[in-house]
């Protein structure tokens, strides 16, 4: 297998460094400095101490045998258990290891953005933890309806900075975040919360991720005897798909499944599906599938999970979608408000709802017989629950 | 004229040229025209005609919101070869297009370098595409004698100041602060510093901009680098006066008329 990225960050046409000047030498300064700790064990003993002992990993992998009874036909349906984490998701890997990379580079101050609000609450959590001053960039409409996460990062001592540009939701934050990079590059570091952005963002992200794939890796192995025949996990920008695929990339017989938003179906223009739906472009300094109009203007997305609601989508899936390694398939916002009620009833596990949709494309889609699956819970759904709540009374479309 | 020959007249003469800035389509395809058109006589040497675009990373509120109002009003990459082409009917200035990549990609680079130089424009800038991530293009744009315009930072370091010399022309756009595009302090004392740094480092002609909106500043920067390009005052006197274009073309005659003239010895 080649290593990718290559030295300038592209997976094939993918990836790149699309960014005005000002900023393409921090991004030199931030991949050399990440190829430096990368190889060095002080660094990365100390990135898995956090991870053990301050975010409680490793997180099990769990055989949920109601859900597999759902699903049928003799399959096996493992969660790996990201939402066990500090702070209630996949997030956290990634802000402890930038934040650690953060302190290499001699920066006090980390800026990020933020949609739903749990990278913003992960990397205000590492900059307490790690003694860095911490601003996050949030969408206006995002900072209206994510109200108890934005109360926690100003509890955790960060600046919440609403982003009041174009659509005020996630793509506008992260507007905001390169806009205020741009101006403080000497003092700041830009922490980004997914497998997106320009080099080395997309490769430092995953790496950190992959933790979720190593460790599922090695627990199917000590629990099944072999490896699964389908990981899946959804994919919005992309960062739990990429963590728990990478282990198994190079692992021909691993079908590799992203689940994207199809929001109120594919057939309208209410979706986050980038892949499924989208072309190829820029967007947020790197060449992906985005959702774009026929004059390369961005498009307006929407989910029901605040997560998923975005027009682009990393590099590598760009990638491994085009070299037909991984399938990018999608569940609407009612398929993953049911497969969220059916986990919690079923399972006693309350999903994020960007995690729901990956659970809704397995119940709702024909995958063979006696397969052995492990699925990303990416998340936890408790920042979800007054919105759902709010959304429905009763779990109407429940399958009982 | 071209934008070379232009620089380089001027330079003999003594004088700081102007860029002027405007967003194609801003507020309206027809009043967008009369500005681009007047630009020239109102005392700028080169037109920049920028692209409107949703999600630009290097601009400000300013910029923004110019963008917002001119794709609100319909504007479409489609329209700009023809566009370009009635600016240059009536308007000798050279002009310079200024964009962010997608729009570019989406439409195509051969297709966009071929159209707009067809219609007229001397060089282009695509401000999110640094020189690593053009490849061929770089040669497709010179098969259509289309300059090729790049920023300098002062996060730049000297050695990519020696590839951006090298393939910037016909001059180096030198970017005066950290920061996005609009009016912000600008420390003179150190500005000046830095543009004779740069100037000293690269072969090619240098503009300075960002934040440049008084003629003061204008003087003191144009005594070190070939000339300076305004743009977001500009375009604030725009917004600030879509209800009253006969105000609105006065301040700006007014407005690029006194920047001109403190570039002149």
């Amino acid at each position: 297998m080649i290593e990718l990225p290559d030295s300038k960050g592209h997976f094939g046409v993918f990836g790149g460094r699309y960014v005005p000047e000002t900023l393409f030498s921090a991004l030199q300064e931030l991949d050399e400095k990440y190829r430096e700790v990368k190889g060095d064990p002080e660094f990365r003993s100390e990135f898995l101490y956090l991870l053990r002992h301050y975010l409680g990993r490793p997180t099990p992998l769990y055989l949920a045998s109601n859900l597999s009874k759902r699903v049928g036909n003799g399959n096996r349906i493992y969660l790996k258990r990201e939402d066990l984490n500090h702070t209630g998701a996949h997030k956290m890997n990634n802000t402890i290891g930038q934040g650690l990379l953060t302190k290499r580079l001699g920066k006090r101050r980390v800026i990020a953005e933020t949609g739903a609000g749990m990278h913003g609450v992960a990397t205000a959590t590492a900059a307490a933890l790690l003694g860095l001053e911490c601003e996050i960039f949030m969408g206006e409409i995002d900072i209206a309806r994510q109200a108890p996460n934005v109360d926690r990062m100003k509890m955790l001592g960060a600046k919440v900075t609403a982003a009041m540009s174009g659509t005020r939701t996630l793509k506008d934050a992260v507007n905001e975040a390169f806009r205020c990079w741009t101006t403080n590059v000497t003092s700041t570091n830009y922490i980004m919360g997914s497998v997106v952005g320009p080099h080395p963002f997309p490769a430092m992200v995953r790496d950190f991720q992959r933790v979720i794939g190593d460790e599922a890796r090695e627990q199917i192995m000590e629990l099944e005897g072999r490896l699964p025949d389908m990981v899946t996990a959804c994919v919005g920008g992309g960062s739990n798909a990429m963590g728990i695929f990478y282990p198994f990339i190079g692992d021909e017989t691993v079908e590799l499944v992203g689940v994207e938003a199809a929001g109120k179906g594919l057939d309208t223009a209410l979706h986050g599906a980038s892949i499924n739906k989208g072309s190829v472009g820029v967007l947020h300094g790197a060449m992906s599938f985005m959702l774009q109009d026929e004059g390369g203007q961005v498009l307006e997305t929407h989910s029901v999970s605040a997560g998923l609601d975005y027009p682009g989508v990393g590099p590598e899936h760009a990638w491994l979608k085009a070299n037909g390694r991984a399938r990018y398939e999608s569940a609407t916002d009612d398929e993953a408000m049911d497969a969220f009620y059916l986990l919690c009833r079923e399972e006693g596990i309350l999903p994020a709802l960007e995690s729901s949709h990956a659970i809704a494309w397995l119940l709702n889609n024909d995958i063979g017989e006696n397969k052995t699956v492990i699925l990303c819970l990416s998340g936890r759904g408790d920042k979800d629950m007054q919105y759902v709540s709010g959304l429905r009374q009763s779990p109407a479309g429940a399958k009982k | 004229m071209s934008i070379e020959k232009t620089l380089a007249d001027l330079k003999k003469r003594g004088e700081g040229a102007l860029a002027a800035f405007a967003t194609a389509g801003d507020p309206d395809r027809e009043t967008s025209l009369d500005i681009f058109r007047s630009l020239g006589s109102w005392g700028a040497d080169i037109i920049e005609i920028g692209i409107p675009y949703s999600d630009p990373l290097m601009d400000g509120p300013v910029l923004q919101r110019s963008y917002t109002r001119a794709l609100k009003r319909g504007f479409k990459l489609d329209a700009l070869p023809a566009f370009v082409e009635e600016i240059g009917k009536t308007s000798s200035a050279p002009m310079l297009i200024m964009t962010c990549c997608n729009p570019v990609l989406r439409y195509g680079a051969l297709r966009f370098f071929r159209d707009v130089s067809s219609a007229g424009a001397d060089s282009v800038l695509i401000t999110d595409m640094p020189p690593e991530e053009w490849g061929e293009s770089l040669d497709l744009a010179r098969q259509f004698n289309l300059g090729t315009i790049f920023l300098l930072a002062p996060t730049t370091p000297m050695s990519r100041m020696q590839l951006i010399d090298g393939v910037s022309t016909p001059f180096v756009y030198c970017v005066s602060k950290m920061g996005v595009t609009g009016a912000g302090e600008l420390d003179l004392e150190r500005l000046r510093d830095y543009v004779r740094f740069v100037r000293d480092s690269v072969s090619k002609p240098v503009m300075v901009g960002f934040g440049i909106s008084e003629p003061e500043q204008a003087k003191a920067v144009g005594s070190m680098a070939d000339g300076v390009v305004v743009g977001s005052a500009a375009v604030a006197i725009i917004e600030r006066h879509l209800d009253d274009r006969a105000r609105m073309f006065a301040l700006l005659d007014k407005f690029i008329g006194g920047l001109k003239t403190a570039l002149k010895p």
